[in-house]
C-alpha cells in the first residue's frame, strides 16, 4: 500500500540561498522531525514545480495585465544556465472580467528553444508587504505558433492591489536551463580555446503590453567574440554582460509576430559536463544505522569535440606550464552530504585509485541545503579524477558510493510506535552539471509496510518494486523515481515514512539461525548414518 | 660382554613418568580411553584442517588487500570474460558461444575450444549464492575461487597422505601444500586460471585412485573416473593423470603385483573415465585418436590379457600351457603396439603434439614452435627456482621418497613414480613446478612426521646391555643369529617405517616397530636438539613462504605499484587507463591490433575485437601481426588495411623502466614472423653489424624502420625538451630524432606512457597515398615512387620542373 503525498516539503527547501533562510530551514526541519508526522502536513501549500500539461494552448487575453517593466537576466554558463525574469505588473484597467475564481492567471511566453531547456522553474510574487512562492504551470507550445511556449502562474486575488493603487506587483520567474548554449566551432584542438554560442530572444516576448524592458545576458568570461544585435543596433557591452534594449512600449506578442533574435558568442574556460545518466541506489539499513548511496554515472564532456587526436605530451606540457587545457575535465569535485564516509570510486574494470576524499562530521541541521551550496568545510568532498582526462566529446562511466549514519546524521528518525521517517536526497547536486536522466531507487528495510512518501517536485514516473539482496527472505520494498532534465536544483529531499515491526527486524537473524542449525543437524545425522553394504 | 651382563638392568622407563603429574596426568588418563581419544582426535583434526584452510586462503589474499579484488595477468581475463557470459546468458549459451571479436576476422568458437570446468564451477557457485540471495559480483567469485580451492587442495592432500602413512603426516602435508609457494604462485586471489581448481582435482583423483586400488572397489574407481572427468573439463594437464595412473598400473604388473584389486579399480576407472572425458567438447575423440592417450588404452588392454592369463593359470595346471599363454600375451602386446604405430603413420592416430615433444627435447620448441618457446613459463627453470618455490621441502623430498621406498606398498609405488616423473617435468618447464609441488609436500610431510615421531616418542629404547640380552635371547631362539647388536650401538637412531610388513623379509630381523623397545632415541638432549631444530625449520619455512608469496607472487601485473618519496604507495594504472579509454571512446566494432599477449586483456577490459590473443591457435595469424609490427610502414599498411585494423596498441616501458614492454618482446615477433615469411623478415637484419640489439642511433635500418620501433619512440624526445630521450629499460639513449609516422596517428598515450594507442589513418580524401600526403603537409618534396599519381601536387610539378632545368 503506497500513499503518495507530494507537494509538501518543497516549501522547506525554498529560499535556500541566504544564510538566514538556511537557519530557518534547519529550524523548520528540526521542528518537523521532532513533531509527530501528521502535524507536518500543512494543506494546500504551494510548490515550485513546473507541472506540465501537454496539450497545446492558445494565448490569453492580452488586456488582463500590463507589464510596467520587464527585465530578463540570463546567466550563461556551460551546461546549466539560469534566467531570472522580473516583471512589474498591474491588472489592466480595461480588464473587468469578473470571475468567481479567487485566482487570476498571469502568463509568460518563452521561445521554444528556451522552454525545452527548462529543467526547473520557480515563481515568486513580491508585493510591498509579502513574498509568496507560486506554482508554475507549463502549457506547452501555442496552437498557432510552435516556436512559443506558454507558462502561467496563478496570482491570488487577495494579493492584487486595486487598479488605482500606485504600487505594482513584482513577479519573478526563475528558471534553470539545461544545454542552452552549444559549442561553436563544434570541434577544437586539444590546446585551443573553446567558445560557446547562445541564441535566443534579444527582445521582449510577453502576451501583455510592456511599457519598458531590457534583456541582459551575462557571460561567465569577459572574452566575448561577437554579439548580435551588435553595438550599432543598440546593444551595449560592459564587462561580461551584454544588454539588449531598453525597449519601450512594446506591443503584446501575437502568434507570428517577430521577436528579435539575439546571439552571444563567448569563451568558456571550464569543461561543459553533463551526466547523461545517473542511476542512484539508496539502501536503508536499521541494523547498521546506515544509509548507503551508490551512484552509477555516465559522464560526458559536452564541450567542443576534440579535433584530431589526444596527445599526452601536449597535455603533460600544458599541465607542467600550468596553462592546463581549460575545457578538459581532469578532476571533478563532488560535494557529498555532511557526514558521508567510506566513499569509493570505481568503474566497470575496478577501483580507480586517483581520488581524494575529505570526510566531514555529520550536520543534521543542514540536511535540506543542497550540498553544493554548503561551504567546503562543511561537506564531505569527493574529488574524483577519471582514469583518463575527459576531452571534448569523450565519455566516462563510473560508480561512486558512500555511507551516511541514519540516526546520527539526521537522515532517519523514529516516530514512535514502529513508525520511521527517512529523508533521502534525490541526487547529489554538482554545480553547472546538467543531468539528463536521473533514476533514484530507495530500498527500505525488509518487512517495511504502510509506505508513504512525498517528492519535492514532479517526477516523470514513480513505481514500486521489490529489491532482493543480502539473504533476504521476501525482499525489500523499494520506490523508483525517475526524472529527465535535472540540474543542481533537484538535490532536495524525498521523505519516506514507513512502519517496521520488531518481528520484521528479527526475521533475517531467525531465518539464518534456523537454516544453519538445520544444516548442522542434518550433517551430524548423515555422518552417523552408515550406508555401507556388509 | 661379561661386564655388561654383570651390570644390573635399570628399571624400564615408563611413559607415565615422562608425561608429568597433576591435571595433565588426569587428561592423559582420560585420553587413553580409546573412545574419548578418538573423539578428541577427530575434533582436533577437524579444527586443524579448518585452520589450515584459513591459512591457505589468507596467505593468498595479499593482492586483494594491497591492491583490490582484480583479475590478474593475461589468461584469467579470458576465463573471467567467459564466466561472465555464462553467468549472464546461462550454460547453453556458453556451450555454443562463438566469439566473433577474437581472432578477427576468423572468430573463435570459444565454448568448444576452452576447458569449461573452471567457468562452470564459478558459474555454479555464483548461481547458488544468488539463489540464496547473496548478491555477490561474478568478479569476486572469480577472484576468490583459487584461494577457496587451495583449501580443498589441502584437504585432498591430507586424505592422500593419510592413505600413505597416517593422520600426522597428512596434516603436515596439508599444511605444506597450503602455503608452498610452488602452488601459491598459481592460486593467489585473482589468478583465475585453470590451475586454480586443477591441483585440487589432481590430488583428489589420485587420492580416489589410491583408495580404489587399496579396496579393489569399483565404486571408488567410478569416483576416480568422475573426478578425472572434472579434471579433463578443467585443465589440459589432465594428460598427466591419463599417463600417471596407467604407468602406476603397469609398474605394479611388472613388479608382479597384479591383483584383482588392481584389475577392478583400473578397469572401472579407465572405461568410465575415458567415456566421460570424451563428453568435453574440447577433448572430443582425442582419447582414442592421439598418442598421449594411447598408454592408458594399452595398459587397459594389457590388464585384460594379464587377467585372462591369471584366470587360465588358476584353472590349468600345465606348465606348457602357461608358456604358451605367456607367448600369447607377448604376441598380442607386440601386435597391438605395431597396430598403434601403423595407425599413427596412417594418420588415424595423431602423433604427439609439439608441446609434448618439447617436454622430451628442450630445444624442440625453440626450433619449430617459437610461440611456445616465447612464453617465459615454458622455459626450463633456473636451479634456485626450486629452493625459491619449495624451500626446505626440496631436501626433505628425497628423504620422504626413500622412506616410502623402504616399505613400498602398492600406493607407495605411486608416489615414487609420481616423484620421478614430476621432478623431470619440473626440470623442463618452470610451469610444471606446479605438478611437482604436491608430491614434494606429501614426501616431505612423511619425512618430517617420521622424524618427529621418532624423536618425540616418549619411550626410550633398551640400553645396549638389555638389547644384548635380547640379542642373546633371540640368538638362542633364532638359529641363524646375525650380529645386530654391534649395529645398534653405532646407530642411535633407527628410522621408523610405518607398521612392519611381511614383504620386507630382510628387515624382519632388524627392529623397525616402536613396540619394540630396542629402537628409539636415548636421552632428552638429542631429542630436544633435533625436535627444536625441526620446529625452527618449519618456522623458517612459514616465513619463507609468506615472504615469497608477498614479494613475488602477489602482483596482479595489471596494476603496478611504486612508492612515493614519502613512502606511501603509488599505483601505476596505465593499462586500465588505456583499456578503459578504448572501451569508452572508440566505436564498439573498432579492431585493435596488438601483440597476442594483450589480446585477452583488451577483450576483457576494453570489449573490442582483437586480431590475436593468448589462445595461440593460429600461428600464421600471429605471424601476420608480427610481420606488421616488424616491417616498415609501406609494407605494414596493406596488412593493416586487409585486417580492417582501426587501432594499434603497443606497450612502451622506456619512460618508467617497465621491462615487460614490446621492444623487449620484439625479437619474438620477428622470429615468429620469420617462421612464416623467411624471405621478408630476417632476424639478423634487426641486429647491428656487431650483432647487438640496439635501439639508439646505431640501431640497424630494419629496426629503425619497423612499425614497432616508430610507435614506441614516437615523440619520445619531446618529453626531454627535444633532446635525445633516455630509455630506462634498455639503459641507453633513444633515437636522437623522433621517428615520424605516416600511416598512423597517435590516438592515446597513458599517463606514464606504458600503453600507446595509434589510430590507422583514413585514406587521403584527395586520393593521394598517405606518404605523399604527409610529405605535402610537411612541405617536402614528394617521393619518386608515386610520380604518376593522378592527383599530382604542386611539389611534384616543381620537382619535375627542376629536373627539366
Amino acid at each position: 500500500m503506497v500513499v503518495i503525498r507530494r507537494s509538501v516539503t518543497a516549501a522547506l527547501s525554498r529560499h535556500h540561498s541566504s544564510p538566514l533562510a538556511l537557519l530557518l530551514n534547519s529550524l523548520l526541519l528540526l521542528l518537523l522531525l521532532s513533531l509527530p508526522f501528521s502535524l507536518s502536513y500543512p494543506d494546500g501549500e504551494a510548490t515550485t514545480t513546473a507541472t506540465t500539461t501537454t496539450s497545446s494552448s492558445s494565448l490569453p487575453d492580452q488586456d488582463d495585465w500590463i507589464n510596467h517593466s520587464f527585465l530578463k537576466q540570463l546567466e550563461l554558463s556551460g551546461s546549466v544556465s539560469s534566467s531570472v525574469l522580473t516583471v512589474q505588473i498591474s491588472p489592466s484597467s480595461s480588464s473587468s472580467s469578473p470571475t468567481q475564481d479567487s485566482f487570476s492567471p498571469y502568463y509568460f511566453t518563452l521561445p521554444s528553444t528556451e522552454a525545452e531547456a527548462v529543467s526547473w522553474a520557480k515563481a515568486i510574487l513580491k508585493s510591498s508587504s509579502q513574498r509568496e512562492v507560486l506554482q508554475v504551470e507549463s502549457h506547452g507550445p501555442l496552437k498557432q505558433d510552435a516556436s512559443t511556449h506558454l507558462f502561467s502562474v496563478r496570482i491570488p486575488k487577495s494579493s492584487i492591489p486595486s487598479a488605482s493603487a500606485s504600487s505594482p506587483l513584482t513577479l519573478i520567474l526563475e528558471t534553470t536551463l539545461n544545454h542552452l548554449s552549444y559549442p561553436l566551432p563544434s570541434t577544437v584542438k586539444q590546446n585551443g580555446e573553446m567558445f560557446l554560442q547562445w541564441t535566443g530572444d534579444a527582445a521582449i516576448r510577453s502576451p501583455y503590453r510592456t511599457e519598458k524592458g531590457r534583456v541582459k545576458v551575462k557571460c561567465p568570461h569577459p572574452k566575448i567574440l561577437s554579439f548580435h544585435p551588435d553595438a550599432s543596433q543598440g546593444a551595449t557591452k560592459s564587462g561580461s554582460t551584454i544588454t539588449f534594449g531598453s525597449y519601450e512600449d512594446v506591443a503584446p506578442y501575437t502568434p507570428g509576430s517577430e521577436v528579435k533574435t539575439g546571439s552571444v558568442h563567448y569563451q568558456h574556460v571550464l569543461p561543459v559536463i553533463s551526466m547523461v545518466e545517473l542511476d542512484r541506489l539508496v539502501e536503508i539499513s536499521h541494523w547498521g544505522d546506515n544509509m548507503a548511496t551508490e551512484d552509477k554515472i555516465w559522464l560526458r564532456n559536452d564541450g567542443a569535440k576534440l579535433k584530431g587526436h589526444f596527445s599526452r605530451i601536449d597535455h603533460q606540457m600544458a599541465t607542467f606550464y600550468s596553462k592546463a587545457n581549460s575545457h578538459v575535465l581532469s578532476t571533478l569535485a563532488i560535494h557529498l552530504p555532511p557526514g558521508s564516509k567510506e566513499a569509493y570510486f570505481t568503474d566497470s574494470i575496478g577501483n580507480v585509485s586517483t581520488s581524494h576524499f575529505r570526510p566531514s562530521p555529520s550536520a543534521p541541521y543542514s540536511l535540506t541545503v543542497p550540498s553544493n551550496l554548503l561551504p567546503p568545510s562543511r561537506v564531505s568532498v569527493l574529488e574524483i579524477q577519471p582514469r583518463f582526462p575527459v576531452l571534448g566529446g569523450w565519455n566516462y562511466t563510473f560508480t561512486i558510493g558512500w555511507n551516511n549514519r541514519l540516526g546520527e546524521g539526521g537522515w532517519g528518525k523514529s516516530l514512535g510506535s514502529n513508525e520511521y521517517l527517512v529523508a533521502v536526497p534525490f541526487l547529489t547536486p554538482v554545480t553547472d552539471v546538467a543531468m539528463d536522466q536521473v533514476r533514484t531507487k530507495i530500498v527500505l528495510p525488509e518487512g517495511a509496510t504502510d509506505i508513504q512518501f512525498e517528492v519535492p517536485f514532479e517526477m516523470d514516473s514513480i513505481s514500486t518494486e521489490t529489491h532482493t539482496t543480502y539473504l533476504d527472505t521476501k525482499g525489500r520494498p523499494s520506490i523508483v523515481l525517475s526524472k529527465s532534465q535535472c540540474s543542481e536544483k533537484h538535490g532536495s529531499l524525498i521523505y519516506v515514512r514507513y512502519t517496521l515491526t520488531p518481528s520484521a527486524h528479527l526475521r533475517k537473524p531467525i531465518a539464518i539461525t534456523a537454516i544453519s542449525i538445520g544444516l548442522l543437524l542434518s550433517a551430524a545425522l548423515l555422518l552417523r548414518f552408515d550406508v555401507k553394504i556388509r | 660382554m661379561s661386564k655388561r651382563e654383570a651390570a644390573p638392568p635399570p628399571p624400564p622407563p615408563s611413559s607415565s613418568s615422562s608425561s608429568g603429574g597433576g591435571p595433565i596426568a588426569s587428561i592423559g588418563s582420560w585420553l587413553s580411553e580409546p573412545k574419548n581419544n578418538r573423539n578428541v582426535l577427530s575434533f582436533l583434526r577437524t579444527i586443524i584442517i579448518i585452520l589450515l584452510w584459513g591459512a591457505a586462503i589468507s596467505s593468498r589474499l595479499f593482492a586483494v588487500i594491497r591492491y583490490e579484488s582484480v583479475i590478474h595477468e593475461f589468461d584469467p581475463f579470458f576465463n573471467y570474460r567467459a564466466t561472465r557470459v555464462l553467468a549472464k546468458d546461462g550454460f547453453y549459451r556458453f556451450w555454443n558461444w562463438f566469439d566473433p571479436t577474437a581472432w578477427y576476422p576468423l572468430g573463435r568458437a570459444a565454448g568448444g575450444t576452452a576447458y569449461p570446468g573452471l567457468m562452470v564451477t564459478s558459474g555454479i557457485i555464483h548461481n547458488f549464492l544468488h539463489s540464496i540471495n547473496i548478491p555477490i559480483d561474478i568478479r569476486n567469485v572469480c577472484v576468490l575461487l583459487a584461494p577457496a580451492f587451495s583449501g580443498l587442495t589441502a584437504w585432498a592432500t591430507y586424505m592422500f597422505t593419510k592413505s600413505m602413512k597416517d593422520d600426522a603426516a597428512g596434516l603436515l602435508a596439508a599444511a605444506f601444500i597450503g602455503i608452498a609457494p610452488g602452488y601459491i604462485s598459481r592460486s593467489v586471489a585473482g589468478s583465475y586460471d585453470n590451475e586454480a581448481i586443477a591441483i585440487f582435482l589432481l590430488m583428489m583423483t589420485f587420492y580416489l585412485w589410491i583408495k580404489a586400488l587399496k579396496d579393489g572397489s569399483a565404486l571408488w574407481g567410478a569416483m576416480t573416473a568422475l573426478f578425472y572427468f572434472y579434471m579433463v573439463a578443467a585443465w589440459g594437464g589432465y594428460v598427466f593423470i591419463t599417463n600417471m595412473i596407467p604407468l602406476h598400473a603397469l609398474v605394479l604388473i611388472l613388479m608382479g603385483r597384479f591383483s584383482t584389486r588392481l584389475y577392478v579399480s583400473y578397469s572401472s576407472f579407465y572405461a568410465l573415465g575415458t567415456l566421460a572425458s570424451m563428453q568435453v567438447p574440447f577433448v572430443g575423440f582425442q582419447p582414442v585418436r592421439t598418442s598421449e592417450h594411447m598408454a592408458a588404452l594399452g595398459v587397459f588392454g594389457l590388464l585384460q590379457l594379464v587377467a585372462f592369463v591369471e584366470l587360465v593359470r588358476s584353472h590349468v595346471p600345465s606348465n606348457q600351457f602357461k608358456l604358451l599363454l605367456r607367448g600369447f600375451v607377448v604376441l598380442i602386446a607386440a601386435s597391438a603396439f605395431a597396430a598403434l604405430v601403423a595407425l599413427t603413420y596412417g594418420g588415424y592416430i595423431a602423433p604427439w603434439t609439439g608441446r609434448f615433444y618439447s617436454l622430451w627435447d628442450t630445444g624442440y620448441a625453440k626450433k619449430y614452435i617459437p610461440i611456445i618457446a616465447s612464453v617465459s613459463e615454458h622455459q626450463p627453470p633456473a636451479w634456485p627456482a626450486f629452493f625459491f618455490d619449495l624451500e626446505m621441502l626440496v631436501f626433505l623430498f628425497p628423504a620422504g621418497v626413500f622412506i616410502l621406498f623402504r616399505e613400498l606398498r602398492d600406493e607407495h609405488v605411486f608416489v615414487v613414480i609420481y616423484a620421478v616423473m614430476a621432478s623431470y617435468f619440473a626440470g623442463v618447464m618452470v610451469r610444471l613446478m606446479l605438478t611437482l609441488t604436491p608430491v614434494v609436500c606429501v614426501s616431505a610431510a612423511i619425512a618430517v612426521s617420521t622424524l618427529l615421531e621418532t624423536y618425540l616418542d616418549p619411550k626410550e629404547p633398551l640400553t645396549a646391555e638389555q638389547s644384548a640380552e635380547d640379542v642373546v635371547a633371540s640368538e638362542a631362539l633364532d638359529s641363524n643369529g646375525a650380529k645386530p647388536s654391534t649395529k645398534l650401538k653405532k646407530t642411535k637412531i633407527i628410522v621408523h617405517s610405518g607398521d612392519s610388513s611381511d614383504e620386507e623379509k630382510e628387515n624382519a630381523s632388524e627392529p623397525v616397530s616402536f613396540d619394540n623397545p630396542k629402537s628409539g632415541i636415548f636421552g632428552l638432549d638429542s631429542r630436544a636438539f633435533v625436535s627444536i631444530y625441526t620446529l625452527l625449520l618449519l618456522l623458517v619455512f612459514v616465513l619463507h613462504c609468506t615472504f615469497v608469496t608477498s614479494t613475488a607472487y602477489s602482483s596482479p601485473s595489471v596494476v603496478l605499484a611504486s612508492r612515493n618519496p614519502d613512502g606511501s604507495q603509488h599505483i601505476i594504472d596505465d593499462f586500465r587507463e588505456a583499456y578503459y579509454w578504448l572501451r569508452e571512446n572508440t566505436p564498439v566494432d573498432a579492431k585493435v591490433m596488438s601483440w597476442w599477449d594483450y589480446g585477452y586483456q583488451i577483450a576483457g577490459m576494453s570489449d573490442r575485437p582483437t586480431l590475436v590473443d593468448n589462445n595461440t591457435w593460429n600461428n600464421t595469424h600471429i605471424a601476420t601481426v608480427g610481420k606488421a609490427m616488424s616491417t616498415n610502414e609501406e609494407k605494414a599498411l596493406p596488412i593493416l588495411r586487409k585486417h580492417d585494423v582501426d587501432y594499434v596498441l603497443v606497450m612502451f616501458g622506456g619512460l618508467l623502466g617497465y621491462s615487460g614492454d614490446d621492444i623487449n618482446k620484439f625479437l619474438w615477433m620477428i622470429r615468429i614472423a620469420q617462421g612464416v615469411w623467411p624471405d621478408e623478415i630476417k632476424e639478423a637484419d634487426y641486429f647491428t653489424s656487431q650483432g647487438q640489439y640496439k635501439i639508439d642511433d646505431s640501431a640497424s635500418k630494419a629496426m629503425k624502420e619497423s612499425l614497432m620501433y616508430k610507435m614506441s619512440y614516437h615523440r619520445f624526445n619531446d618529453l626531454f625538451g627535444g633532446r635525445q630521450g633516455m630509455d630506462r629499460v634498455r639503459g641507453t639513449p633513444g633515437p636522437s630524432v623522433s621517428p615520424k609516422l605516416d600511416i598512423l596517428d597517435e590516438a592515446f598515450t597513458s599517463e606514464n606512457w606504458i600503453v600507446r594507442i595509434y589510430k590507422v589513418k583514413k585514406e587521403d580524401p584527395l586520393g593521394r597515398d598517405l606518404f605523399s600526403a604527409n610529405a605535402f603537409e610537411a612541405g617536402k618534396k614528394r617521393k619518386r615512387i608515386v610520380s604518376n599519381s593522378p592527383s599530382s601536387s604542386g611539389t611534384g610539378k616543381a620537382k619535375k620542373a627542376r629536373k627539366a632545368n
